[in-house]
């Protein structure tokens, strides 16, 4: 364990985030037959030459970035010889494959200094569970209590790994996270997200069910308590650890509080937290019966129970921690509870008539001072009619690029709608409505 | 049977004592009906649980908690009297779907010197106009309760905000009107069944000196248990003892105000009863039945959850709360209760045995409890039921004299039949029953089979179509039998050679600690051609006279005499002590010796042979998962004397 300075510039990083992020957000949108640049970013990692689908991770710490202009100290899975990042990288595989995982803690090398990639986290084991599968073998390491762990490898010596394998056999949306001293590590940000597509392809949640592979979303939630983390690193380790003084500041999507969560994946101002969660979709024309519907996956993956409802449509649920539903449920709220993901459909069909220009009922234009958020800024078009947009008056800076519509997409535990007590901020995202076709370049 | 696998039977003559004079004690307060009167106790009690943190160390809680005492009340003087209550009891009050019951509620949070307070029962779904007004201390309510749904429910005293906290809630099942499943719907079927009662403890407010007058603004919970438990202890909650194929039922019961999303790993949870709406596939959109890894209650919610297990022998799949609310530092969570697979799946089963003893008198053993004494010979065949033991097959009744022993049986659960085999060679009984039996002597390795229902008794297997040669050593003293395919699993009472199969002139053989089997060539018919083969080899358990570690003679040997197998587990008895020297080396499984040697196992102990897996062909590599003391016939009497079980057949 290396002890790191705090990152003092990341304040100005931050400040600049919020148009930065957002421009980048909107620019990358115009070609609507392209995917969304916060779709899902899937490793479907190697082919093994026995065909195993193969991923290698390594535990790792580093920083990552609050809008509030902080960073925290955190542990992550990492991409074999990779970067920390958070979360974990998003495995992704196809019913039938064999996965297998090799786990590693990597030594810290002192003399690679305080900027080293390569180090590992300072806990005496970790270990990797895969919550929802079965017939999770693991070979090398040590048993721990849910599955072998490994200790950090000594320097120069021996990597001390476990290899985790099983079948995807049913296809869904699942969590990967620590299985060693979870109260710990998860909080320390230890999870990530896995997919497996149903045999029918990558273009299908479950059998049966199509969705629009330009939008197709995961959507992973996680709490921070900065005070444990900032223990964890200062002591290099988690021997003073109290998990009943936790007391979250900070709530994330993907690793990222709002507003940070809108900004594109890969988005240079987050280094360390390449994943975007703005659902982007395109409304459908009433005509169009083929084009399958947007998919959001949500992944409950702190230790924390989180009600999430986008505004301005309903869902359909399909699928609960990686089973079909019996039955589609139409949902609004739905409490995404510690350890569960759901899969939901989320289509835009001229939903309250709201449909070019014109609407065949007459619309309240809502009075400005309620659309414009912080700085003068807004994502109201200026126009009630999806696709339109007006003039806006001066000082007011208009985030629409062609009269899409944006909602909020959030926890209602709005006390998780803040960033160390600023809100709001937190567990929130927005979904962006784009008019059918998209928008024109 | 199927509930609690493994725990040792004993004491159920008191628990049948106080049952009778329970029903005496009901009638004479006045109520209709015996079955449906409920008992409960509400009383101050205390708690030990591993100090979560500060582990190693003993804390004891404070609490109120509600006792049932329908089945343990003295007959006259207060019904709680020497109650004690247990806290997070997860013991459930067992109800019937339709029935109505009268629930008599004896508020004693007053004893102990305290000033109690006034409580209610309040029966989640099942109650209906809330009682606002409560049984005063000291005081004795009734409520009743009509058992409309079936599933688990919670109950509690609701008259004030502080009782739940306090620990005054428990846990009613309702069995459907026909048993074996959490519903009556067929995907709640189940094989065992776990209660885990879900809360949580401010020591703040169960220590107040009055802890009604703590504000509840101020209550945060820093312990969090399962079944009054928590996990890291000396008072572990216990596992979950399954074999792969059961479909454990889990009634989930989320007493604590927190909510919890209670998660598995390894293994699916399907839902089948949520809140007291049946999960079975013909309810509404949303109540089907759902394969999920994490179910969410909120405070006061339950669900019915049916877990398959899978797996091999020694895993272990933790049940949790995935919030992870822990007090403990460097811990997995306190929540959380392991599925282990294999190890103290054991006996479950009625058990027919008999005895090597001439007469063994059970004291008060008998279903009619005191004064029942249950008399057995050594030609009389015992059945332990789990709750009392009666005479299952008298010998002299069916004409078989009393001088014989019977020392090999197998129960045929489908037919009530018995196969059995005697310790020494019998002329054949002349009574009429035996006229199909041609021959003028039974061989002591011939197997007999008693037709329960005609009441008659024919050869099933005679020795010489195996190839025994009728001496002492070739007698059969363990046997069980597949009437399907006409094997014969037998162990003998000494070493034996005989055709690997009918007619051939390569030897086969085994010792007394070994179980072969006769595997006859067409099923079903015993007395034609077959083959022998050798199924379980225990001296690679170290049952054998020789120490194969270290080469020396054992201190004694084990001969195996009574045997019983199940799909996954060995049962079996032995013929005498068997121990071993303070020097001796046994292979692991078995307890260690301490500096005086160790006695395995009395002649009356049935033993487990937990997961036994036969070694691959040529290899001497049996294994058994682990070893277990299964039962001790000696404890199902009172007066001490000891038997020695010779014959032994479960289910």
């Amino acid at each position: 364990m290396r002890l790191r300075t705090r990152r003092t510039g990341a304040v100005v990083l931050t400040a600049a985030l919020g148009a930065a992020g957002l421009a980048a957000t909107l620019s990358g949108s115009s070609a609507g037959a392209q995917p969304s640049q916060s779709t899902l970013v899937c490793d479907f990692g190697t082919i093994a030459p026995d065909g195993a689908r193969e991923f290698a991770l390594e535990t790792r710490d580093g920083y990552i970035q609050t809008p509030d202009g902080n960073t925290v100290y955190m542990w992550g899975y990492a991409k074999a010889g990779g970067a920390f990042q958070a979360p974990g990288p998003t495995l992704c595989a196809d019913q039938g494959d064999t996965i297998r995982v090799t786990l590693t803690n990597p030594a810290d090398d002192p003399a690679a200094g305080p900027t080293s990639l390569t180090g590992g986290i300072p806990a005496d084991t970790t270990s990797i569970v895969f919550p929802g599968q079965s017939g999770v073998t693991a070979t090398g390491g040590q048993p721990g209590l849910f599955t072998n762990e490994v200790a950090q490898s000594p320097l120069g010596g021996p990597a001390d790994t476990v290899t985790y394998e099983f079948v995807a056999a049913e296809p869904g949306t699942y969590l990967y996270q620590s299985g060693s001293d979870p109260a710990v590590q998860i909080q320390m940000g230890l999870y990530g997200g896995l997919v497996i597509y149903p045999a029918e392809g990558r273009n299908f949640v479950y059998a049966g069910k199509e969705f629009d592979t330009r939008f197709e979303y995961l959507l992973l939630f996680h709490e921070i308590d900065p005070d444990l983390h900032t223990q964890v690193e200062l002591e290099g380790g988690v021997a003073n650890y109290d998990p009943t003084a936790r007391h979250n500041r900070y709530w994330t999507i993907n690793g990222r509080a709002m507003p940070d969560t809108i900004a594109p994946n890969f988005a240079p101002t987050l280094p360390s937290q390449p994943y975007s969660s703005l659902v982007q979709v395109q409304a459908l024309d009433p005509t169009d019966t083929t084009t399958p519907p947007a998919l959001v996956r949500y992944g409950s993956a702190g230790l924390d129970n989180h009600p999430f409802h986008p505004h301005g449509n309903h869902l359909t649920l399909v699928g609960q921690d990686g089973r079909p539903l019996p039955d589609e449920i139409e949902a609004y709220t739905k409490t995404v509870a510690a350890g569960q993901t759901y899969d939901l459909l989320v289509e835009w069909r001229d939903v309250e008539a709201w449909q070019g220009s014109g609407a065949p009922e007459a619309i309240n234009v809502p009075v400005l001072d309620n659309l414009v958020f912080k700085g003068g800024v807004t994502w109201y078009s200026g126009d009630e009619d999806l696709g339109q947009q007006q003039l806006l008056p001066n000082n007011v800076t208009s985030f629409s690029q062609c009269g899409e519509y944006y909602f909020p997409w959030h926890s209602h535990a709005l006390d998780s709608n803040q960033n160390f007590d600023e809100a709001f901020g937190g567990m929130l995202t927005l979904w962006r409505v784009d008019p059918p076709g998209g928008c024109p370049a | 049977m199927g509930t609690n696998p493994g725990r040792r039977r004993t004491g159920i003559a008191v628990v049948m004592a106080v049952l009778i004079s329970t029903a005496a004690a009901v009638a004479g307060i006045g109520t209709a009906s015996a079955q449906t009167d409920i008992h409960l106790c509400a009383l101050p009690g205390s708690a030990t649980i591993d100090d979560p943190t500060n582990p190693g160390t003993d804390l004891v809680i404070p609490f109120y908690g509600f006792v049932d005492v329908t089945t343990t009340m003295p007959a006259t003087g207060d019904p709680c009297a020497g109650a004690v209550p247990r806290f997070g009891d997860p013991t459930p009050v067992r109800m019937v779907e339709g029935q109505t019951y009268t629930v008599y509620v004896h508020n004693r949070t007053d004893a102990a010197g305290g000033t109690g307070f006034p409580i209610n029962l309040l029966v989640a779904g099942l109650s209906g106009a809330p009682d606002l007004t409560g049984v005063a201390p000291g005081g004795d309510g009734t409520y009743t309760i009509t058992a409309a749904t079936p599933g688990t429910h919670m109950f509690e005293s609701d008259l004030d905000p502080h009782h739940v906290p306090l620990g005054l809630h428990g846990v009613v099942v309702v069995d459907p009107a026909t048993p074996g499943s959490a519903t009556g719907a067929p995907n709640s079927a189940y094989d065992l069944e776990r209660v885990l009662v879900f809360h949580e403890v401010d020591m703040a407010l169960n220590t107040a000196p009055d802890p009604l007058a703590f504000p509840m603004t101020d209550w945060s919970p820093t312990i969090h248990l399962i079944n009054g438990q928590t996990r890291t202890s000396a008072y572990e909650i216990p596992p979950i003892a399954a074999v792969p194929g059961d479909r454990v039922l889990v009634r989930y019961v989320n007493a604590a105000p927190s909510n919890s999303s209670i998660a598995t790993l390894g293994l699916r949870q399907t839902v089948v009863n949520f809140d007291g709406e049946i999960y079975d596939g013909s309810g509404p959109v949303g109540e089907q039945p759902l394969d999920v890894s994490a179910v969410f209650l909120t405070s006061g919610q339950t669900a019915d959850v049916v877990i398959e297990v899978q797996g091999a022998y020694g895993d272990r799949f933790p049940i949790y709360n995935r919030n992870l609310r822990t007090s403990a530092i460097g811990d997995n969570g306190e929540q959380l209760v392991m599925i282990e697979v294999g190890v103290g799946g054991g006996l479950t089963g009625d058990v027919y045995f008999s005895l090597a003893d001439n007469v063994r008198t059970f004291r008060d053993a008998g279903p009619t409890g005191p004064g029942d004494h249950v008399t057995l010979s050594d030609e009389d065949i015992g059945v332990w039921n789990g709750t009392y033991l009666d005479k299952y097959f008298d010998g002299t009744v069916h004409g078989i004299p009393g001088s014989a022993d019977i020392d090999a049986v197998w129960h045929d659960p489908a037919t009530g039949d018995l196969y059995l085999s005697f310790r020494a060679d019998l002329a054949t009984p002349t009574d009429p029953r035996w006229a199909a039996v041609t021959k003028a002597t039974i061989d002591e390795s011939d197997v007999v089979h008693w037709n329960a229902t005609a009441d008659t008794f024919d050869i099933y297997v005679d020795h010489t179509t195996i190839g025994l040669n009728g001496s002492n050593a070739h007698d059969i003293n363990g046997l069980q039998v597949d009437p399907a395919s006409g094997e014969v699993t037998f162990t003998t009472n000494g070493s034996y050679l005989v055709p690997w199969k009918t007619g051939s002139a390569t030897l086969i053989g085994a010792r007394n600690e070994d179980i072969s089997r006769w595997v006859p060539d067409n099923p079903g018919q015993p007395n034609g051609t077959g083959r022998v083969d050798v199924v379980a080899d225990f001296s690679d358990f170290d049952m054998v006279s020789f120490n194969t570690n270290t080469n020396t003679p054992r201190t004694t040997p084990g001969n195996l005499d009574g045997i019983s197998l199940t799909a996954l587990d060995i049962f079996f008895t032995t013929t005498s002590t068997h121990s071993w020297g303070p020097t001796e080396t046994y292979l692991a499984g078995w307890p260690a010796a301490d500096a005086n040697g160790f006695v395995l196992t009395d002649r009356d102990d049935i033993l487990g042979c937990r997961g036994f897996t036969p070694a691959a062909p040529g290899t001497l590599n049996d294994t058994c998962l682990a070893f277990a003391f299964e039962l001790d016939v000696d404890t199902l009497h009172h007066n001490g004397v000891v038997a020695n079980v010779d014959a032994l057949s479960v289910g």
